[in-house]
């Protein structure tokens, strides 16, 4: 057997302009946490006080990649990046394909931690044993495209990585994204903002090293047996051709598309939103990959004419189509990806944008903003100048931009006049495109998720029951198919658990969740053959699901030290307290007696206490988490 | 005879090919290693993946003072004995595509060209965009010919 592999952690301080290498090397602890989310957690938790100010030198960033990155592992180039979040107060996981975590790997690091802050803007640069922090001068203020050009020409190498801030990161907008290269980005929580604070531009890697495996026979046949599950199942294909638009569609016939601001669930002329028509009106060229994803599910789009001639961007996601187009009552493609490029290149979260946008559109329909207020844009409904104006406003902080960059939260409470009924937002972050009150797993995995109401903790599409798939895997969580149902919520808890557990598991991993949880070609064995043949390091099925659980488990403690309990487990006001009249099922709301069913089971599975929906003590006892109890017990109570 | 053809217009720049053949000539992930190199421009998301074009007038074998390049007379690869060679690197510099490296194996310096995996190029199962193919001689020009049909049809809109 091959020797253990440890965890390799780069440390750049920027205040001190000093960098470090260090180690794990227990295979105990490797098992438990398997790399990752779950490292960079298990660092978190061990390390950082979690009262600290988001924008405190202090406070770090930290890119991991996942155990598989960097090798063949089909959809396996995916890296977490953490950080306490400016916009929610509390830990935010956020999790990135592209090619970055790819080149950290080769350069020999499993774990980038950045902390401290630097005096004047700064890059670093890593390039093997090579970790330098350099001067950014020149690249502060330039957007995302304009940075990577110039990082790569100054250093003759078109294959640098990076993972860069734009304007908005720089201005501190709550919902600057980190963007990793140019078509990927590590969106939500404010990361960028946080690199902002450090005056950190850019964090550039190029790894020359290879990465080997402990037993590579089983490595290559776990290998070829997901090759052939990808080619089997029904869901790849349509990913692969049309991206993931592919189901604004099916999304709008149900009445869960959310329009207006989730006023209404479907839009007229949905057509102009669908990944099919970004092949029919000739906008798609290309299709792009993450590292060693053969599904390729990203697009690369141009405008060739019209008033946008000359865009060309990456996308447009789901997610985009909605907060940038139906949500704003918008179904202008060309207009959405030119939304799209600006958000790409200023580096802006393109759902809480969107989000943002809409509230600022309803504010004019109440009767609470007029279109003086911002500027004489005019805000009605589906305007796209407005819509388009509005982004470079947000990233530059100018006039209402300043507003609406301060997040949802914060921009509703500010203004008054009831406008938090209808800002979509939840515990500072603004809630991902999905209509929870169609979707009552959904609802509840937003509850509870420790970054916010979006679904890039726990996504569970199998509810719908789409494929054939997804019905028998309700069936191997629940026990029987008839709980692919959205609209009920019996066995929720159950489903929500288990999505959260291979979420997790497939983060630390570094693959991709949508063949784990949407496309379904990747499951909690395959995930543990991988991890055992690539580490040398024997576990099963449930000990990976464990790690996962672990990973939710260990970031509830985090927050439950900040003092949120059950009683935060919330969605935005509207969600909760309007019906969904677009909906296929009667009284379609998610409204506090349907999440409290939904809650109590969910905790009691959990085996937290129901009460305050916080582990307890035996519970991290029983996870092998105890050595924590006593530095959480130093904030809040614990049964 | 088969012919190993690239379309960069599919190419979606996953980089699968050069992990397969680092992993199966070599049990590690490590591009340096692969015969086979994607070369990109990110802005654009253009990719191009090259690799030895095996030449029937082949330079690095007509450079080759010592003989330890020579011809698989099955594939037409172009193959490497590593006790003829004396390391002069003549080959590498000879090759127009830039197909031909020098590679460390421990101590050991050794020239790899891509040698076909004896016919059933690793690369090639990888690649679920078929940007890169390795098909009968005949077949490509038919391929060709076949998806200008299809260009033309589809420009009529569903008239079949």
């Amino acid at each position: 057997m091959a020797v253990i592999k440890p965890v390799e952690i780069l440390t750049v301080d920027l205040s001190s302009g000093k960098s470090s290498r260090s180690q794990i090397k227990d295979p105990e602890i490797i098992k438990k946490y398997v790399g990752g989310r779950g490292i960079a957690l298990y660092y978190l938790l061990s390390s950082l006080n979690p009262e600290i100010d988001p924008y405190a030198p202090e406070a770090p960033v930290i890119f991991a990649p996942g155990v598989l990155t960097g090798t063949y592992v089909p959809s396996s180039g995916r890296t977490s990046v953490l950080f306490k979040s400016p916009a929610t107060g509390r830990i935010f996981k956020t999790n990135v394909g592209g090619h970055f975590g790819a080149q950290l790997k080769f350069a020999g690091y499993d774990l980038l931690v950045i902390k401290g802050r630097a005096e004047k803007p700064v890059y670093v640069y890593i390039e093997d044993d090579n970790a330098e922090i350099r001067d950014a001068s020149h690249l502060w203020g330039k957007d995302v495209r304009e940075t990577n050009r110039l990082v790569r020409e100054e250093n003759d190498d078109p294959e640098v990585q990076t993972a860069c801030i734009g304007p908005a990161g720089e201005n501190g907008v709550a919902y600057a994204s980190i963007q990793v290269s140019i078509y990927n980005a590590a969106g939500r929580g404010g990361g960028g903002a946080v690199m902002g604070a450090k005056n950190l531009k850019m964090v550039a890697a190029r790894g020359t090293r290879g990465i080997d495996v402990a037993d590579p026979e089983k490595f290559s046949q776990t290998v070829s047996r997901l090759w052939d599950k990808m080619n089997s199942v029904s869901g790849v294909k349509p990913l692969s051709d049309y991206g993931t638009s592919i189901g604004v569609e099916s999304t709008n016939a149900v009445g869960a598309f959310p329009v207006k601001n989730f006023q209404q669930g479907s839009i007229d002329n949905i057509e102009y939103l669908t990944g099919p028509y970004l092949v029919k009106g000739g906008f798609l060229k290309r299709k792009i990959s993450c590292y060693s994803c053969p599904v390729a599910c990203h697009r690369f789009v141009t405008l060739d004419e019209g008033k946008y001639r000359g865009t060309y961007t990456g996308g447009p996601e789901y997610e985009t189509l909605s907060a940038l187009g139906g949500g704003c009552f918008i179904t202008d493609t060309a207009a959405i990806i030119k939304g799209g490029e600006l958000c790409n290149i200023l580096g802006l979260d393109t759902i809480s944008t969107g989000n943002s946008i809409q509230w600022l559109m309803e504010c004019k329909q109440r009767g609470v903003v007029s279109d003086e207020d911002a500027s004489g844009l005019d805000l009605s409904w589906g305007n796209t100048e407005t819509m388009i104006e509005l982004i470079k406003m947000i990233a530059k902080r100018e006039g209402i931009g300043d507003l609406l960059a301060k997040g949802l939260k914060a921009a509703s409470e500010e203004l008054g006049k009831d406008s938090h009924k209808w800002a979509i937002q939840a515990r500072g972050l603004e809630q991902s495109r999905v209509e929870t009150r169609s979707a009552y797993g959904y609802a509840l995995a937003f509850a509870v998720s420790s970054r916010g109401p979006d679904h890039l903790n726990t996504e569970c599409l199998a509810e719908f029951g789409g494929s054939p798939e997804a019905r028998q895997l309700i069936k191997r969580i629940t026990g029987s198919e008839e709980y692919a149902y959205p609209h009920t919520t019996e066995k929720r808890a159950e489903i929500v658990r288990w999505h959260e557990d291979i979420y997790g598991a497939s983060d630390a991993l570094g693959v991709c969740a949508f063949p784990t949880t949407a496309q379904f070609w990747v499951d909690e064995w395959d995930l543990a053959d991988l991890f055992e043949s690539f580490t040398g390091i024997g576990a099963d099925a449930s000990d990976i699901m464990e790690a996962g659980r672990r990973m939710i488990t260990l970031e509830r403690c985090f927050n439950a030290m900040l003092g949120y309990t059950r009683k935060d487990d919330i969605l935005p006001y509207r969600l909760m307290n309007e019906v969904q009249h677009d909906a296929m099922h009667e009284d379609a709301v998610n409204s506090e007696q349907l999440l409290d069913i939904m809650k109590d089971e969910y905790f009691a599975l959990h085996e937290w206490d129901i009460e305050t929906g916080l582990p307890t003590k035996a519970t991290l006892d029983k996870l092998g988490l105890g050595e924590f109890t006593d530095k959480i017990t130093g904030y809040t109570e614990l049964k | 005879m088969k012919i190993f053809t690239v379309d960069p217009e599919k190419c979606t720049g996953c980089h699968q090919c050069e992990l397969a053949c680092s992993f199966n000539k070599h049990r590690v992930f490590d591009r340096q290693l692969s015969n086979i190199r994607v070369e990109s421009i990110e802005d654009l998301a253009l990719n191009v993946p090259v690799k030895c074009m095996q030449c029937d007038d082949a330079p690095c074998i007509a450079s080759c003072v010592a003989g330890a390049l020579y011809k698989d007379p099955v594939t037409g690869a172009v193959l490497w004995d590593g006790d003829k060679c004396i390391g002069c690197k003549a080959c590498v510099i000879a090759c127009p595509f830039g197909c031909v490296s020098v590679i460390k194996k421990g101590r050991d310096t050794q020239i790899a060209i891509c040698d076909l995996c004896s016919g059933d190029p690793e690369c090639v199962k990888v690649c679920r965009e078929k940007a890169i193919n390795y098909v009968d001689e005949t077949r490509v020009n038919k391929n060709k010919r076949e998806r200008t049909f299809r260009k033309i049809l589809n420009q009529k809109d569903g008239v079949v």
